[in-house]
């Protein structure tokens, strides 16, 4: 009963908290010194184009106005009209969306299949060669940006290799999209038993994936090595090595114990790689939201970028709220 | 404190500067003996600094002169690392690169401890509703996945390099001072504090004579993080073609102009530039990791 009183709860305060991030995120870009008008009429453009820009934008009305009549239609779900591709933004976001999703659900699930298990091990032996690689991992993968390993794969994997098909979209030039169902490609094309488009998209999947995860992985890695390595140092360990427990026991005990900061470092690993599926998706050309972001940045297009930005932080408020969640499931410590 | 030094105070503090000196450099070459990747970190960054300042006499090419002769020509001798995809010597770029990378860096990261570590200072001893609503900002600035955040800003203020220095100052801002803050809210318990304020110094002069300073050794560590940070974040705005823009030399901007050719097969266009980055960066976070050790008094033998 307390963790459904507690969802409520939680649930509620989401409308407050969208609010808030709308106020700041409205106001920060406004008090920004530079004129979106002046970005998108370029420098050679006369007073009366500018003002003609203006009043179209609705910058010529006080801040405030402003404000109320951006939350009017946010609440209406009308979050502008994206000059460049004329349409309605909410709309060209859903569109989108679906394809950045399924990029980032996947790479966060193979980076936590490769970075839990490498990050316990290596810090149960932690004078190992293990222990020194999984290190060294850790820090390459952070100092590289994610679009050098995602050239390499493309150079090794497609060139070289010829391992996989040309790294361009979701699905080759002469596949048909699945019919919509969940706009994730590899579900849609499977409930429809498309076991060919279902190859296809996988295949596309590999490269952008496999990118987004080796880098996810080096943060997993670092976290859960760390804490493994806490918690391996507590008293309540040396007493169960005193009372003679098996290592793999051991190795349990610690696991368990580490769950809930290992749980945070691959939320904020989610929220991260929505942030890297900007840059993987130009590479890939993927065609998600990360795209579309970058698009309306390069076209000082000023309402999706806007739309984007609240997308995100809402994003991270629902999966900060998974976690409390999942903390109280996983944890008999935690109580609300 | 030694100006209040009655006898000699010159010799003697000109002295013990020098003996506190030494011994700072024996503690820290017997830590770079120790330690193989700090020192190996420390020297790619002494030789980094060294190739971007005389970078004109060691760049073989002029970074911005196009030769339509030689477009994308694998590595040779006449081109240590070929060339891009207009005719530019990848080689002579990578070290006119180091400039702005690095001008962006520091400055960017400077400017954000510059006001970052006296208001987390000024945050930290001073309580009240005002400097709970500023943490709970910083907080709420934070919790933006940063390269969002930093792409956001660069379009809003149009990508010029001062700019992309404000953003990078921008966003280190909340973080140093949430580590200034923290520092100093464990520190103000401490005895010397209490001391210092019983003998009649006022707060404010508190916090920026004996709080402060015994706050800064993990803003330097960070810092070394922040550089790092904010040329990867330089390199991926410049990737997407909203940070630096071509024909100047940048590592991000270089990587993007060789990305089209990646597929072809055409891989020195992107690769250096990518392991330019890489070994710069993994030298900050080293350099970082040293100094925390370095920095930490206890750790002292």
């Amino acid at each position: 009963m307390t963790v459904v009183y507690y969802t409520l709860k939680r649930l509620l305060m989401l409308g407050p908290q969208l609010l808030a991030i709308s106020l700041v995120t409205f106001f920060l870009i406004r008090l920004i010194p530079g004129n979106p008008a002046a970005v998108i009429a370029g420098p050679l453009a006369t007073p009366e184009t500018l003002a003609g820009i203006e009043a179209r934008l609705g910058l010529d009305k006080p801040i405030t106005t402003q404000y109320v009549i951006f939350l009017q239609n946010s609440l209406h779900g009308d979050f502008g009209t994206s000059w460049y591709t004329s349409q309605p933004v909410l709309q060209d976001l859903l569109v989108r969306a679906p394809a950045t999703l399924e990029l980032i659900t996947w790479s966060l699930l193979l980076a936590a299949l490769i970075g839990i298990p490498l990050g316990l091990a290596s810090a149960l032996r932690p004078h190992s060669f293990l222990s020194r690689a999984t290190h060294a991992y850790g820090l390459l993968g952070g100092a590289f940006p994610d679009f050098f390993f995602a050239l390499l794969f493309i150079y090794v994997l497609f060139f070289k290799l010829n391992l996989l098909p040309a790294p361009m979209g979701r699905l080759p030039a002469n596949a048909v999209a699945p019919p919509h169902v969940t706009g994730f490609y590899l579900f849609d094309s499977a409930v429809n038993g498309d076991w060919a488009t279902f190859r296809a998209a996988a295949l596309q999947l590999i490269m952008p994936v496999g990118t987004l995860a080796f880098v996810a992985a080096g943060a997993i890695v670092k976290m859960t090595n760390a804490t493994v390595r806490d918690v391996l140092d507590a008293r309540f360990m040396a007493h169960c090595r005193a009372l003679g427990m098996t290592s793999p026991q051991i190795a349990r005990y610690a696991l368990r114990n580490s769950l809930s900061p290992v749980v945070t470092v691959i939320a904020n690993t989610y929220s991260y790689a929505l942030g890297g599926a900007v840059l993987i998706e130009t590479v890939f050309a993927w065609g998600g939201m990360g795209q579309y972001a970058v698009q309306s940045v390069l076209q000082a297009d000023y309402a999706p970028l806007q739309a984007f930005v609240l997308f995100v932080a809402a994003f991270n408020l629902l999966i900060y709220l998974a976690v409390d969640l999942i903390y109280l499931l996983i944890d008999p410590r935690v109580s609300y | 404190m030694s100006a209040t030094a009655p006898a000699h105070p010159i010799p003697i503090s000109l002295g013990r500067r020098r003996e506190a000196f030494s011994d700072g450099a024996r503690h820290f070459w017997r830590y770079l003996r120790l330690h193989p990747a700090a020192l190996a970190a420390f020297a790619i960054m002494g030789i980094e600094l060294l190739v971007t300042i005389f970078a004109p006499v060691i760049a073989p090419y002029d970074p911005e002169e196009a030769n339509p002769l030689a477009v994308l020509e694998a590595p040779t001798q006449a081109h240590l690392m070929g060339t891009d995809d207009s005719g530019l010597d990848v080689f002579s770029r990578i070290i006119y690169a180091g400039r702005i990378d690095l001008t962006i860096a520091v400055a960017g990261v400077g400017l954000g401890m510059l006001i970052g570590i006296p208001a987390g200072a000024l945050v930290g001893y001073y309580r009240g509703v005002a400097p709970d609503l500023f943490m709970r900002l910083m907080e709420f600035l934070q919790s933006f996945p940063i390269f969002i955040t930093a792409m956001a800003l660069v379009a809003v203020t149009g990508n010029r390099i001062e700019n992309i220095i404000y953003v990078m100052a921008f966003l280190n801002l909340p973080i140093f001072v949430r580590l200034v803050r923290g520092e100093v809210l464990s520190l103000r318990g401490e005895e010397y504090v209490e001391a210092a304020l019983c003998s009649g110094n006022s707060k404010l002069r508190l916090v920026l004579r004996h709080v402060l300073p015994n706050s800064i050794s993990s803003s330097l560590v960070q810092a070394s993080v922040s550089m790092g940070v904010a040329i990867l974040l330089t390199a991926g705005l410049s990737f997407i073609g909203a940070g630096v823009q071509s024909p100047t030399p940048e590592w991000g901007v270089m990587m993007s102009s060789g990305a089209r050719n990646m597929i072809l097969g055409y891989w020195w266009v992107s690769l250096f530039p990518g392991i330019a980055i890489g070994i710069v960066v993994w030298s900050l976070a080293v350099i970082g990791d040293s100094l925390s050790e370095l920095l930490d008094p206890a750790r002292r033998a």
